[in-house]
């Protein structure tokens, strides 16, 4: 008898073991899966806890996280940059509109977005969004009437003072993203 | 439901049986036959042909382990497609199982008698449960259930070349033990 004929009655020699072992194959790899799932099952919810934990801690204590978070999940609709100003390079005051016209004049003469400049016919035109007492959002309109500069300005402590007012960032955006964040009143 | 519930059906001639039947072990001989042929149309053809078997046979047989004895009959179902069609296909997955099982074929020389497929089927079977639980489940889901080495060594977190050195092993025990015992294929 050839060999692939030995192995072939190896084959239902096999097939005819105990029903008892058979099942036992089965029920042991099924336990094993069970098993298995539940751990990853509790690696998974221990791992999305601690997420939480560390995200809301953060976004609590952070002010540029808090930024980064609502700029994530509420992103501006445009595909213009948001750019921020570097810490170093923020002028600031204690009062909000001086420290919004300083910036806007520097937006104009340092050609800040190329070509676009901010309108200053008969003063600056501005909008104020969304307000609470240390970050508002401005939208100042442009030369250019397709375009607005959105600016997001925040107050931070300093000393024994109210606090010093300063930009953080601008975007351009069009009119439109513009329109739809004046009515929503952000 | 419990397998002598659905075995009742079958008894009472209730065609619920199949449908039971299907729901409870339809993968399991999926699985066995898929490993087994590697050829889906075919696999599928087994658990049909297998399915219609258990209608003619229950009664008068009364399977205690309705999983095992329907995985007996896919794999004896199995065996004969492979047996009618290797010649024009090529089924990747008994083409392993029987070049493995190869390597248990007892050498020739001395007295030997010739086993009946039972009475190997009984050798088999003693030699499994000598065997500790983890080794004896390992060579029934690569030869049994026709579970692939990749698989077997993925669920156990080692490399396939280290679990093919251990099946080899375990073949080579098979392979002693028919010897020992003066058998013969």
């Amino acid at each position: 008898m050839r060999n692939e004929e030995k192995a072939v009655r190896l084959f239902n020699g096999v097939t005819g073991v105990g029903d008892d072992l058979i099942e036992e194959a089965r029920m042991v790899q099924r336990r094993k899966k069970v098993a298995m799932r539940r751990r990853w099952g509790m690696i998974a919810a221990c791992f999305i806890a601690i997420t939480l934990i560390t995200i809301g801690t953060v976004f609590a204590a952070s002010e540029d996280f808090r930024q980064l978070a609502i700029s994530f999940f509420f992103p501006v609709y445009t595909e213009n940059e948001l750019h921020e100003i570097d810490e170093g390079h923020r002028t600031g005051s204690f009062s909000m509109e001086d420290t919004l016209f300083t910036f806007l004049e520097k937006f104009n003469t340092e050609h800040m977005a190329g070509e676009i400049t901010v309108k200053n016919e008969n003063g600056f035109e501005y909008v104020v969004l969304a307000q609470n007492e240390n970050s508002i959002n401005v939208i100042a309109s442009c030369t250019t009437p397709d375009d607005k500069l959105f600016i997001i300005m925040e107050r931070t402590n300093y000393k024994e003072t109210t606090g010093l007012w300063q930009v953080t960032a601008y975007q351009i955006l069009d009119r439109e993203a513009a329109n739809e964040l004046i009515d929503n009143g952000q | 439901m419990e397998d002598s519930q659905i075995v009742e059906l079958y008894w009472r001639r209730d065609e619920a049986a199949i449908g039971e039947t299907e729901r409870k072990y339809g993968a399991l001989c999926r699985g066995v036959a898929r490993n087994i042929l590697g050829v889906d149309e075919d696999a599928e053809e087994c658990v049909n042909d297998a399915l219609h078997q258990a209608w003619n046979s229950i009664p008068p047989q009364r399977p205690d382990r309705l999983g095992a004895w329907l995985g007996k009959v896919t794999r004896n179902l199995a065996l004969n497609l492979w047996s009618k069609n290797r010649a024009q296909k090529r089924y990747a997955g008994m083409t392993a199982l029987l070049s493995e099982l190869e390597d248990c074929v007892p050498a020739t020389g001395g007295v030997e008698r010739e086993l009946e497929e039972q009475e190997l089927s009984a050798a088999i079977d003693g030699w499994l449960r000598e065997l500790p639980q983890a080794d004896r489940v390992l060579f029934l889901r690569r030869y049994w259930y026709g579970v692939e080495l990749r698989e077997l060594a993925a669920e156990r977190g080692v490399s396939p070349n280290r679990l093919a050195q251990k099946m080899f092993r375990l073949r080579q025990s098979l392979k002693n033990a028919l010897e020992k015992e003066g058998f013969t294929l």
